[in-house]
């Protein structure tokens, strides 16, 4: 059974580390969102809480599962009487992950752990192991995903094989450097330009995939920050934006890019059985990446890895200081005195 | 602390003006927890309102009983100088048990901080000097100040609406709204920490009444003494003015009985506890019966993005160990203490908060399954009466321990204790199968307590089979009945009950 269903994506521009700014100025977006559209679904990229770069001030951007963003979607969702998601670092028991959350107007809400951190995300969460096919109280079955999760084959063949309806979820995604001298801007610049085309096409061809409309909420504007494994070396990049709503033969309905800043975007989509249109190569990333990609990602994934085990081992992640808490990736309805307890 | 008499900052999107103050901590109750949390804030320099419902003096239902740690919690907040010279307490030096074969366990309680006594002292005495004490350290204590809501922002909590004594609508925002308003929570609801994770059905009930001490002088009046019959608990502790509170716990279903027949029911429970009987002979000025059978014990999460729950608000164990005052005390001094560095702070706070509550879980968890063994009404058995007759004569930690919370209670009611008791009341009988049934599974509910307390997890849902009783049942939350809902109500508020 069909049916139609108005969304809306929003395109915040963040600040580094400032989580609880960035949430307030996310609520704004999303109510200013709700205003303008009326949608019945509103979605805010993966990490709301912060651009997801490589930063002293990251460490102490993970907040409790059922904390202040989880809280921030869910009471929206109840207020406005929509399905609102958004992602954010979030400790779960005894570990932090990219989680992304769909709340939804009854109180229920469905988790998503990011399958892979990019790389030096590493630092600072690991890779969860559901698939991000849900089933939404009001959607139905539903695919969820975060960052380059997006940009992965078998992210895709998960949600085919799953056979979603919709696709939701957010993106991150930061530039090569902006403020890098010479010949390497010449380098970078080019670079600049494949990730903004990649960025670009990257929500139709997943739409394609799968055969189901895809609503992809993106970070956008400038973010000054540290050059993972070169000490003193700073990286001003671009969040290249590309926020879209994409119908399943990928038709973009609905666009925001860099140049758009923050902002939102509305689309009406249909609901019904996937209809795929695209095979799904037998290859890792679905976009067909730059070198310059493939030789950063091995390293900086090690190096993350290594340093948030590290720092974990040695409880040095200052999410470590309070006691580990988790809430169950399928939160069923409930009424507003009766939340659910994370409980370790 | 900072007044807005206008149109109040961002924080609700209210049309209607609406008076506002901004301080660094709100405070909703002003008993013990609450009390305790505000003087120790303000006594740290932190701008603090507190708003109750009441108006002080203020009675509520309590056992009042306080040991020597609970009575160091008052010191420790600046309030024990005014309860001691201003109420002169009857200094309860000894705590003594008494079986009905004669059995008895009468000791002294080991001092905390210098102190060696407990109070028992009547909440409509004692509460008025907590808020007094607040007062004096620098809260602004607000009675008869009804909680209207909690408001949010941003997925924060941001402080609350209350109507003053005149019936006006008056907002407080502030970095942490601390509930401290009792099991029936009103800000647990706003918060939606409304039902409890964890909760223990309760196997006795409550009635107790007042009356002049007949053994005023003696050393009984320095005693807090329990006696133990067949399945009934009874207690008397002398309370000030040379008066005493008799209390009796039997089967919860007794408490109907209490309330259908007082005189019969008082008589029987004297003839059941001849030791009692005997105490009280020749009291005079009794007051009326009060009773409870609503007792449930229940744990909720107590802890979140700018508020925290703390005594009976953030869980509740049987009256039966008398420890609901004395942890609730702690619970607010430590959480002062907790949050007054870090408020202004939001991810700090909420580590400091959070961590606060896994410290308050660690004190409490071990009380709490101690309280669910006491509240079965069963008839004492064997193995606790051999139990009891050679506590305190090895010299090791004993009852008093248990009660005043100076050791754990594994430290007390050790294994190679248990496995005495159970071969002494095997030798000397009677009821030898029951002892081996009772030996049993004490060992093993204690096996699994143990086991739970050495794992040491948060927010731990249970249950422990022998200890979590079955049947428990929670109260509705509260709502807002809609002509009562405000015109304008703040944006991302839950309502709550008024």
């Amino acid at each position: 059974m069909s049916r139609t269903v108005r969304l809306a994506a929003v395109q915040p521009a963040l600040e580094l580390g400032a989580v609880e700014e960035n949430l307030a100025h996310v609520e704004e977006l999303i109510r200013d969102a709700h205003r303008e559209h009326s949608p019945e679904v509103i979605t805010v990229p993966e990490s709301m809480t912060t651009p997801n770069v490589y930063s002293p001030l990251m460490a102490d951007a993970a907040r409790p599962v059922d904390g202040q963003p989880f809280q921030l979607l869910g009471r929206l969702a109840r207020e406005l009487d929509c399905v609102i998601g958004g992602g954010f670092i979030a400790t779960r028991g005894t570990h932090t992950y990219g989680t992304y959350v769909l709340a939804e107007p009854d109180g229920s809400a469905n988790l998503h752990d990011k399958d892979i951190p990019t790389a030096w995300e590493h630092n600072y969460y690991r890779g969860g192991d559901d698939d991000g096919v849900i089933d939404s109280g009001l959607l139905g079955r539903i695919g969820l995903a975060c960052g380059w999760e997006w940009a992965r084959n078998q992210t895709a063949a998960r949600l085919r094989a799953g056979r979603v309806r919709l696709l939701l979820g957010g993106m991150c995604w930061p530039s090569f450097p902006t403020n890098w001298p010479g010949p390497l801007e010449l380098i970078c610049r080019r670079e600049r330009a494949v990730q903004r085309q990649l960025a670009r096409e990257l929500p139709r061809q997943v739409a394609r995939m799968i055969g189901a409309p895809v609503s992809m909420p993106s970070h956008v504007g400038d973010v000054a920050f540290d050059a993972p494994m070169m000490p003193g070396v700073p990286w001003k990049t671009e969040m290249v934006g590309e926020t879209q709503i994409v119908e399943r033969d990928g038709t973009i309905l609905a666009r925001l890019a860099y140049e758009d800043g923050a902002g939102h975007i509305g689309a009406e989509v249909e609901l019904r059985d996937p209809e795929p249109l695209d095979p799904i190569p037998d290859r890792f990333w679905i976009p067909v990446m730059p070198a310059s990609i493939h030789a950063v990602w091995h390293p900086l994934n090690l190096h993350g890895a290594a340093r948030y085990r590290l720092g974990r081992a040695r409880r040095r992640h200052p999410w470590q200081q309070q006691p580990p808490v988790d809430l169950p990736d399928r939160i069923p309805p409930h009424r507003p005195a009766e939340q659910p307890a994370a409980v370790e | 602390m900072s007044d807005d008499n206008g149109s109040g900052g961002s924080a609700a999107g209210d049309a209607v003006a609406v008076p506002t103050e901004r301080v660094d901590a709100v405070v909703v109750g002003a008993r013990c927890a609450g009390s305790a949390t505000a003087a120790t804030l303000a006594g740290a320099g932190r701008s603090v309102i507190v708003i109750d419902r009441a108006r002080f003096p203020s009675d509520t239902l309590s056992t009042h009983a306080m040991f020597p740690s609970g009575v160091a919690e008052f010191q420790r907040i600046g309030a024990w100088p005014r309860i001691r010279d201003e109420l002169r307490p009857a200094e309860l030096q000894r705590v003594r048990l008494t079986l009905a074969d004669g059995t008895e366990a009468i000791e002294r309680w080991e001092p905390v901080d210098g102190i060696d006594h407990g109070v028992s002292i009547p909440r409509n005495l004692l509460d008025i000097k907590l808020v007094e004490n607040a007062r004096e350290r620098g809260a602004d204590v607000r009675e008869r100040c009804s909680l209207r809501e909690v408001l949010w922002e941003h997925g924060r909590v941001t402080g609350v609406t209350y109507r003053d004594p005149e019936g006006d609508e008056r907002r407080v925002l502030a970095d942490v709204v601390v509930g401290a308003d009792g099991r029936r929570s009103a800000v647990a609801a706003g918060v939606g920490a409304w039902r409890p994770y964890r909760g223990s059905k309760n196997g006795r009930g409550l009635v107790f009444r007042y009356m002049d001490d007949p053994n005023r002088g003696s050393v009984d009046s320095r005693t807090m003494w329990q006696w133990r019959d067949e399945n009934s608990l009874a207690f008397a502790f002398p309370t000030p003015d040379d008066r005493i509170i008799c209390l009796f716990m039997g089967p919860a279903s007794e408490v109907a009985d209490a309330r259908r027949d007082p005189d019969g029911y008082w008589a029987r429970k004297l003839a059941q506890h001849p030791g009692c009987a005997a105490r009280v002979t020749g009291a005079t000025g009794m007051t009326k019966l009060r009773s409870t059978a609503d007792v449930e014990a229940f744990w909720r999460a107590s802890s979140g993005p700018g508020w925290v729950l703390a005594g009976d608000a953030s869980h509740f164990k049987d009256p039966v160990t008398g420890q609901g005052m004395g942890d609730a005390l702690r619970m607010g001094r430590t959480l002062g203490e907790a949050l007054a560095p870090v408020l202004g702070e939001p991810a700090a706070m909420d580590r400091a908060a959070r961590r606060w509550e896994h410290d308050t879980l660690r004190h409490c968890l071990h009380a709490y399954h101690f309280a669910n063994f006491e509240t079965e009404a069963d008839d004492v058995s064997p193995v606790f009466r051999e139990l009891i007759r050679h506590l305190g004569r090895d010299g090791e930690p004993a009852l008093s321990h248990i009660f005043g919370r100076t050791r754990h209670t594994k430290e007390v009611v050790t294994w190679s204790r248990m496995v005495r008791a159970l071969a002494a009341a095997l030798v000397r009988g009677p009821r030898r199968l029951e002892s081996l049934r009772f030996g049993l599974r004490f060992a093993l509910m204690q096996a699994r307590i143990r086991r739970e307390l050495a794992r040491d997890r948060f927010r731990e849902p249970g249950p422990v089979p022998g200890s979590d009783h079955p049947g428990f049942e929670f109260w509705e939350p509260p709502t807002a009945s809609p002509g009562a809902a405000p015109e304008r109500r703040a944006e991302a508020a839950v309502p709550v009950a008024r």
